[in-house]
């Protein structure tokens, strides 16, 4: 418009002309402010994360002993003068024992078990950053801020944020893919083909279940291009792919020694079958079902309107893309949404509910941006509605912590237990014990693991029968039995300690939280 | 994603979890993990290198009574039994008196105003739990006499016999069994265990006459309830001029033990009345305490009821108790066993 209207009073009496509105009062393309703004929250939401996962606090699981037990012995081997690590390793792991273990060992031998816990939150925090990152990419920032608060406060990123194993490594570079793969949809590029394979390759080394997330995050490499690159292309991209991550991964499992372990861990449904398939699919909606319906809700609003924010005639994309169709939108939806429920579809089809709380945080990862589209329609145009959003969000807040309290505090703490061992060890002794992993990551070199007998040992029925009679003799030192690892031989050791009048019990406590508890039992030898 | 912003994401990031870190540094304590401090080890205890000197004292309220004691015998006792009805409360203070003065405090304990059979079916587990709780978190030894004598008819939880009718065990209306009063003496132990209270010694003790024909087998919890077997009985019978022996008063009761467990002997209770005796018998029982492998201490009653079992009752019983005290054998130090 030229000039003031306001120019001259009487002229604007004379002639009344309504001013022209600009097309568009704002612009829906990030901004500096913008983005600024939506670190900053994202800055906040993490802090969030980080305190429900460094609130959780439990002296090491088997599982992280374990590792970094393996860990330190392949540190041992490589720069020192250590023994070589039991081929059982490579044998009962679900990953490659001397990938992750051994960079947490490392992290361990400087900083401790935090120091090794502090690297997964790291992992997490990046995973939730990713999302964050990725979800402004496929929808806007305010779907991301959601998506971003609503998976830093579920379960699984809670317990894996402050869990040193192979699952948050793993997730992050699945989610890296991810976001690769969302990152470059508009471009031709091809060390895409070299770096997403490769990524997704180490994710399966590093963990071998794992690699069943290639599969989405390639599917998704072909929805999020094809408004850019077409059809044709796009399935290139993906065929292009899929081949080079099959041949990654088959380098791994021809040079990486872990054939056996890969079977027994992860594909060999006999060996862990521990769970019906509906109490499989009653523990992933217990752990992750109101995520999915979010991720569900925010799929079907999606569909039905692409609309994402109030800017009039806001596009998708600044580049001129083709306007997402109704079919895209579904195949994105559903691309997203179906690799939520890949995780319990799976493990029900195995009958194994290992790990599941987990492995959901997994699937969940591609659901989360859904969730935050969910979570903005919810709180509707000009924010009209936040109290939806905010209650939906307290459903995953509230869960989230109660279910990754109890499930981290479902195994005993071991500061008594390792000030009693402390106390006792002698080099010569031999013990018996429900978890020897836990002692002698604790005890470090001033074990060996030869003075170890695990009680899972004793499920064999010769070794139940000459270690049970090795209590008899009075032969182990010490005996530790947690009653809720391998009960059905914890009772006969109990029975045969509690005959024997040279053992005492030394201890008995208590640990646990809701349906997760049990009893931790100490016998020393009388003088 | 420009390069300034990546920037923003990695400090935004570190920023976030360095403060998450601090916070929760700050909230870290061994309280909020439900850590418990180990459990005093007893360990040592149970077959000592030396004998337990013990007296039992009436009145917990008088502690003068034990520094009496030591002045008069010459040394201080490293075992010291009192009485503790089942409700009362564990007097924390008294035991920590004891313990500090070098004795291993010992508590009768007992089942006054309720049924054996109540307590095993658990009617009184949140008494217990309490007193399991609060021994766990005593940094000491303490050892728990349950119901002792249960053999006799003379306590509300021992055995009513039909041809003894006027029997305080009959008269309580209790109707307490071998099988009420073993499920009692379990429930006790296993709660206390649960409860993780694992420096409690169990003393198991029948009295040493077994007029009523009772079988001690058939109140023989098993051996992993049991630390110690302590018969209990006072030199009362001996006529003019012979001085029962150690052996006389105890060895059949310990020979009926025998049969069913090895546990090392306490005398949890005994005693002689005056009488021109008195003196050779403290003397044997000492002597004994001090010489036999089998038995790891006696307690002496040093309280007069119905009779005055103290050991100053004649200048000779004294003397002799003195001179007693003085094997190094009974020179335990519970604290450095």
């Amino acid at each position: 418009m030229k000039g003031n209207p306001l120019q001259t009073i009487p002229d604007l009496l004379h002639r009344y002309v309504v001013p022209a509105a600009p097309p568009m009062a704002w612009s829906a393309a990030p901004t500096r402010r913008r983005s600024r703004v939506g670190l900053a929250a994202l800055a906040g939401i993490l802090l969030v994360q980080g305190l429900l996962s460094l609130r959780l606090m439990n002296t090491a699981y088997q599982d992280e002993a374990l590792y970094l037990y393996a860990g330190h012995m392949y540190l041992d081997l490589w720069f020192g003068d250590g023994a070589k690590p039991p081929q059982g390793f490579l044998d009962i792991f679900s990953g490659a024992p001397y990938l992750y273990p051994v960079a947490a060992a490392l992290v361990d031998s400087v900083f401790g078990l935090a120091g090794a816990r502090f690297v997964s939150l790291l992992c997490m925090a990046g995973v939730t950053a990713l999302i964050y990152s990725l979800t402004v990419r496929l929808f806007n920032v305010r779907a991301a801020l959601a998506a971003a608060a609503a998976y830093a406060v579920i379960e699984a990123t809670t317990y894996m944020g402050n869990f040193a194993t192979f699952d948050a490594p793993a997730l992050l570079f699945i989610t890296v893919a991810f976001w690769l793969v969302v990152r470059f949809d508009r471009r031709p590029s091809w060390p895409l083909m070299i770096i997403v394979p490769f990524l997704l390759s180490l994710a399966f080394a590093v963990k071998y279940a794992a690699a069943m997330f290639a599969g989405p995050v390639v599917a998704l490499a072909v929805v999020v291009a094809w408004p850019y690159r077409g059809a044709v292309r796009s399935l290139l991209r993906g065929v292009g792919l899929f081949a080079m991550t099959g041949v990654f991964i088959g380098l791994w499992v021809a040079f990486g020694g872990f054939l056996q372990g890969l079977r027994f861990t992860t594909i060999d449904r006999e060996i862990n079958t521990d769970a019906s398939a509906a109490w499989v699919l009653r523990l992933a909606a217990e752990y992750g079902g109101v995520f999915l319906l979010m991720a569900l809700l925010g799929g079907v609003l999606y569909l039905r309107s692409q609309r994402l924010n109030e800017v009039p005639l806001a596009q998708r994309g600044p580049e001129g893309a083709v306007s997402p169709g109704k079919v895209w939108r579904f195949f994105l939806a559903a691309g997203l949404f179906s690799s939520g429920l890949l995780v319990p579809a799976y493990q029900a089809y195995i009958h194994t509910q290992v790990a599941l709380h987990k492995h959901l945080g997994f699937g969940l990862m591609f659901a989360a941006p859904l969730v935050g589209v969910g979570l903005v329609r919810l709180m509707g145009r000009h924010f009209s509605s936040p109290q939806f959003a905010i209650a939906a969000w307290l459903l995953l807040l509230v869960p989230g912590m109660q279910q990754s309290e109890k499930l981290f505090y479902g195994w005993p703490d071991s500061t008594m237990l390792m000030k009693l061992v402390d106390a006792e060890l002698e080099p010569d002794d031999l013990y018996l014990s429900s978890v020897p992993q836990v002692q002698q990551y604790y005890l470090g070199d001033r074990t060996t693991l030869e003075q170890w007998v695990s009680t899972y040992d004793l499920l064999d029925p010769f070794l139940q029968e000459k270690y049970l009679k090795y209590v008899e003799q009075t032969r182990f030192d010490m005996i530790m039995l947690d009653d809720q690892v391998e009960p059905e031989v914890n009772k006969k050791i109990q029975d045969t300690v509690e005959a024997n009048p040279k053992y005492r019990l030394r201890a008995r406590f208590y640990y646990g939280q809701g349906e997760l508890f049990g009893n931790y039992m100490i016998w020393v030898k009388l003088p | 994603m420009r390069t300034r912003t990546l920037a923003g994401l990695v400090t935004a990031l570190m920023l976030a979890l360095f403060s998450a870190t601090g916070c929760a540094e700050v909230l870290r304590n061994d309280e909020a993990r439900n850590i418990v401090p180990v459990p005093y080890d007893v360990r040592e205890l149970i077959r000592p290198k030396k004998k337990f000197f013990g007296m039992a004292v009436n009145d917990v309220r008088e502690p003068k009574v034990i520094e009496k004691f030591a002045k008069d015998a010459g040394r201080r006792p490293n075992l010291v039994a009192f009485y503790v009805s089942f409700l009362d409360k564990l007097d924390v203070e008294y035991v920590t008196k004891i313990w500090e003065g070098g004795a291993v405090p010992l508590v009768v304990w007992e089942p006054m105003r309720m049924s054996a059979a109540d307590v095993a079916a658990g009617k009184y587990d949140g008494v217990l739990r309490d007193w399991a709780e609060t021994i766990r978190a005593l940094p000491m030894p303490i050892v728990i006499n349950w119901g002792h004598e249960f053999n006799g008819d003379w306590y509300p939880w021992g055995l009513c016999v039909k041809r003894r009718p006027q029997s305080v065990a009959c008269k309580t209306g209790y109707k307490t069994t071998a099988a009420d009063w073993l499920n009692s003496y379990k429930r006790v132990h296993d709660q206390f265990m649960f409860y993780g209270a694992t420096n409690s010694i169990w003393l198991w003790s029948p009295n040493i006459n077994d007029g009523r024909g009772v079988d001690l087998e058939d109140y023989w919890p098993g051996q992993k309830y049991v630390d110690w077997v302590g018969p209990i009985g006072y030199f009362e019978w001996s006529g003019p001029g012979s001085a029962m022996r150690f052996g006389d008063l105890f060895d059949p009761t310990i020979r009926q033990i025998r049969k069913f467990s090895n546990k090392p002997v306490l005398i949890p209770e005994t005693g002689a009345p005056p009488g021109p005796n008195k003196a050779a018998e403290i003397g044997d029982l000492w002597h004994s305490v001090a010489t036999r492998k089998d038995v790891v201490g006696a307690i002496w009653f040093h309280i007069k009821k119905e009779k005055d079992w103290r050991f100053t009752t004649d200048p000779g019983a004294h003397a002799a108790f003195k001179d007693a005290a003085r094997n190094p054998m009974l020179r335990l130090d519970p604290a450095a066993p």
